[in-house]
C-alpha cells in the first residue's frame, strides 16, 4: 500500500470523511473503468462503483492491510461486477474450467497479426471500440475481469490472483485463454467490416 | 521457438513476468524467431486496444455527482447488525479461540484425570492340592482383591461321602 494511502486510509478510518473523498476520486477512474469494462453500461458501471466506494467505507475497519489497498478495491469491485452479470441473467458464457485440462489445449495459441490482419491498424478509433466491446462480451466475467486488470490497470499476475482469491496459475491461464478469444473476436470483426467494405 | 507450452513464455515474458535470467533466454529466442516476434507485436497492438477503448469510455463518464452519490449512500447504510459483526469477529478470532479452547481442555484433561488404577481383574489362579486319597484340594488365588492384591481360597472336597454335602 502507498504511503499515501496508507495515511488516506488511516484517517478515513477515524472518522475524516474529507480523506475518504480523497480515497474516491483517487480511484473512481479505475474503478469505474474495471466496471465498465465488465459490464458495458454506463449507468451500470456508475452504479457498481458507487456501490464499490460504499462497502468500502462500511468494511473499512476490516481491512488489515495485508493487500494493497487497491487490490482489496478491485476485489470488492469484480465481486459487485459478476453479482451484477448474474443478477441480470447476461451471463451468457460459460466460465473456463481453470481445473479441467482441456483436450488440444495446446493447440490454442497466440496468433501473429499480419499488417493487412491488425485490427488495429485497419479499423477508426470508433469502430476499434465497438469491436473491443464486442469482443470482451464474448468472455466470461472471470475472463473478462483478468483482460481488464492487466491490460488497462497493469496488475500483476500475483495482484491478480489476490483480487480474484485463486492461484497464479489460474490467472496465468484464465489470461491465456482470454486473450486467444480476443484475438479471434477481434480478426472476426475485421472480416465483418472487411465484408461490408467490398 | 516451438508453440503451446513455448506460447505461455511469450505471455509471461510480455507480462513481465519472468525471472531476468529466464527473460534474457526468451528475449533472444524471440529476436532469432519472426513468429514469436509476431505474437508479441499482436498482444501488443492489442493491449494498446483495450487501453485506448477504457480509456474512452472513462473519459466519457461523468464524475461530478459520485462523491455526493456515495456520500448519500454511507449515510443510508444501516449500521453492521449484530450476525454481521459476529460473522466478522467468527471469522476474525473463531480459529483463535477454537485452538485456545482446545488447548485447554487438552491441559485440564491431563491435569484433573484421575490415576490411572488398573482396572479389576477377575484373572484366578487354579492349582491342585494334594490333600490325601480321599480328598481333592484346589487352590484358587485370585488377584487384584484384598488387602494385599489377592485372594486365596483353599478348596477341599472329601470323595468318600459322595452325594453328601
Amino acid at each position: 500500500m502507498t504511503t499515501e494511502d496508507n495515511t488516506l486510509v488511516a484517517q478515513a478510518r477515524a472518522g475524516d470523511e474529507r480523506a475518504f473523498q480523497q480515497l474516491v476520486e483517487r480511484y473512481q477512474r479505475k474503478v469505474y473503468g474495471v466496471a465498465f469494462g465488465m459490464l458495458h453500461d454506463p449507468e451500470d458501471a456508475m452504479d457498481v462503483t458507487q456501490e464499490a466506494f460504499i462497502r468500502v467505507h462500511r468494511y473499512l475497519d476490516r481491512f488489515q492491510g495485508t493487500s494493497s489497498f487497491f487490490t482489496w478495491l478491485y476485489r470488492i469491485t469484480v465481486n459487485l461486477c459478476i453479482d451484477h452479470i448474474r443478477r441480470e441473467g447476461k451471463a451468457q458464457t460459460v466460465d473456463y474450467d481453470d481445473s479441467v485440462a482441456h483436450a488440444g489445449a495446446e493447440t490454442s495459441q497466440l496468433m501473429p497479426w499480419s499488417a493487412d490482419g491488425n485490427p488495429a491498424r485497419s479499423m477508426d478509433r470508433k469502430q476499434l471500440r465497438q469491436a473491443i466491446d464486442r469482443a470482451l462480451a464474448t468472455l466470461s466475467p472471470k475472463h473478462r475481469a483478468v483482460i481488464l486488470m492487466r491490460e488497462v490497470e497493469g496488475l500483476s499476475y500475483a495482484e491478480m490472483a489476490e483480487v480474484m482469491q485463486c492461484s497464479k496459475g489460474t490467472i496465468m491461464s484464465r489470461l491465456f485463454h482470454a486473450r486467444r478469444r480476443m484475438q479471434v473476436a477481434l480478426l472476426d470483426a475485421l472480416e465483418d467490416k472487411n465484408k461490408t467494405a467490398a | 521457438m516451438t508453440r503451446g507450452k513455448d506460447d505461455r513464455d511469450l505471455q509471461r515474458y510480455f507480462d513481465g513476468e519472468l525471472r531476468p535470467r529466464r527473460a534474457r533466454r526468451i528475449r533472444e529466442e524471440i529476436e532469432a524467431d519472426a513468429g514469436a516476434r509476431g505474437r508479441i507485436a499482436a498482444l501488443e497492438s492489442m493491449r494498446g486496444m483495450v487501453r485506448s477503448a477504457s480509456a474512452d469510455a472513462v473519459d466519457e463518464a461523468d464524475f461530478g455527482g459520485l462523491w455526493a452519490r456515495v456520500r448519500a449512500g454511507i449515510e443510508h447504510e444501516p449500521p453492521l447488525g449484530l450476525r454481521e459483526r459476529l460473522g466478522f469477529w467468527l471469522r476474525r478470532w473463531g480459529v483463535v479461540v477454537a485452538t485456545a479452547s482446545a488447548a485447554a481442555a487438552v491441559v485440564l484433561f491431563v491435569l484433573v484425570r484421575p490415576a490411572h488404577r488398573p482396572p479389576p481383574s477377575n484373572d484366578a489362579v487354579i492349582e491342585s492340592l494334594d490333600v490325601g486319597p480321599e480328598a481333592v484340594g484346589t487352590i484358587f488365588t485370585i488377584a487384584g482383591s484384598g488387602e494385599t492384591g489377592q485372594t486365596t481360597v483353599i478348596w477341599v472336597t472329601e470323595t468318600s461321602a459322595e452325594g453328601e454335602e
